[in-house]
């Protein structure tokens, strides 16, 4: 059960489909874990659905009917999903098919490995390994960054947190994480707003962002 | 379970033809549902982001909506959600994928779908039954203001920065709208509100 979540607004953005995909990405993960926010988005959901059927139909054009219908026998039957790596969300699967150890984790420093999963000029999606009892020096954001733990636990000024659970940090922030002593911790990071961003793990992993 | 906790009474009969397609690959039933739901679908894909699509490629989303209802009907479940709401998410899931490709500033094939299937909580709760069941009574009493800005950011992909802005409110307004709105159709934040 977590206990930090994200906050209504984005849920509902969430919900409704209007949320940019870095934090959909990030809701999408949190909702793996947490029973209390995979309820309250299968409401917003069903608001979602109402909805839709309060709008004005616009007719499609004669042909489409037709032209899905002979398509049908073609479509492929639904796979069985495959669960060779039960404990990692979904959305994640993409990237993570057999499981953590697997990645091919970078070395950022003794204490810090990376896996890139998305990058461009405004926005960088990472996996980050802290191992036991690793430490990462005091920094403060310039930027918004959302972690949401994956597994094992952090800790900083702020709180302590376990699978599952969503931290945003914006500037107004400082802190200095620090992994569990007895295991590894591996998050999900979402650094937005360019270069000049410095994030959870941002001070030092910003030299090897070019 | 009994009649009043059923979803939105009045669409057993979509839940009904979903079912018949995913147990029997029922072609009529699928055309049941294209008649009824791709002018909604239509209407729900014309205004993705602000930007005007053309004809063509609405039409084009709203076939390959239809056709993933074709192909994933047999992951239906009229216990958790009302037929309306399932075809609303796969299509939301569409729609997030579309865009994800729009934005994308290198050419870079994205084979995987938004999947957010093994996300949904298994336990139905009673609560949502009785939100099911009175969300299209309760959508109609709410104030106009209220439903406008929930129809913008459900239906219009805006978010509620965006809605400020359009509606020339402040964001604080539009935020308090929603959430009043969300209170009025029953929906349980709860465990994230201050
Ligand atoms: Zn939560």
């Amino acid at each position: 059960m977590s206990h930090f979540h994200p906050q209504p607004e984005w849920l509902t953005e969430y919900a409704a489909g209007s949320l940019d995909w870095p934090m959909a990405l990030a809701v999408g993960v949190h909702l793996h874990y947490c029973p209390a926010c995979r309820q309250a988005v299968q409401q917003l959901d069903a608001v979602g659905g109402a909805l839709l059927e309060e709008l004005t139909p616009m007719a499609v054009s004669a042909g489409l009917k037709a032209s899905v219908m002979a398509m049908l026998d073609d479509v492929p039957v639904l796979p069985v999903q495959k669960t060779k790596a039960p404990d990692v969300p979904a959305l994640l699967k993409r990237w993570v098919p057999q499981g953590y150890t697997d990645l091919r984790w970078r070395r950022v420093l003794p204490v810090l490995h990376e896996v890139m999963l998305e990058k461009n000029r405004d926005i960088k999606v990472a996996l980050h390994r802290i191992a036991p009892g690793g430490k990462i020096s005091s920094h403060t954001h310039t930027g918004q960054e959302i972690t949401v733990v994956l597994s094992g636990h952090f800790s900083d000024e702020l709180g302590m947190y376990a699978d599952g659970d969503f931290i945003l940090r914006t500037g107004e922030h400082q802190h200095s994480p620090r992994a569990s002593q007895n295991e590894e911790c591996i998050c999900l990071t979402i650094v937005q707003g360019g270069l000049k961003v410095s994030g959870l793990l941002g001070v030092l992993v910003n030299p090897f962002l070019r | 379970m009994s009649e009043e906790l059923s979803p939105s009474p009045g669409h057993e009969k979509w839940s009904a033809l979903l079912e018949q397609v995913a147990l029997h690959r029922d072609k009529r039933a699928f055309a049941e549902l294209f008649e009824h739901f791709a002018p909604l679908l239509k209407a729900y894909l014309f205004s993705i982001g602000g930007r005007s699509l053309n004809d063509a490629s609405v039409e084009e989303l709203v076939q390959e909506a239809m056709l993933s209802v074709w192909r994933k009907a047999p992951l239906y479940d009229r216990k958790k959600a009302a037929a309306s709401t399932w075809i609303y998410t796969l299509t939301r899931n569409l729609r997030i994928d579309w865009l994800r490709r729009q934005n994308r500033q290198e050419a870079e094939e994205l084979p995987d779908e938004w999947e957010d299937a093994d996300e949904h909580e298994p336990v139905v709760s009673l609560h949502l039954h009785k939100l099911n069941h009175e969300l299209n009574h309760s959508l109609k009493q709410l104030p106009i203001d209220q439903k406008e800005v929930l129809m913008k950011v459900y239906m219009e992909d805006k978010s509620h920065q965006d809605v400020a802005m359009e509606l020339n409110l402040p964001l604080g307004t539009v935020k308090s709208r929603v959430r009043l709105a969300l209170q009025k159709l029953k929906v349980n934040l709860s465990h994230v509100e201050l």
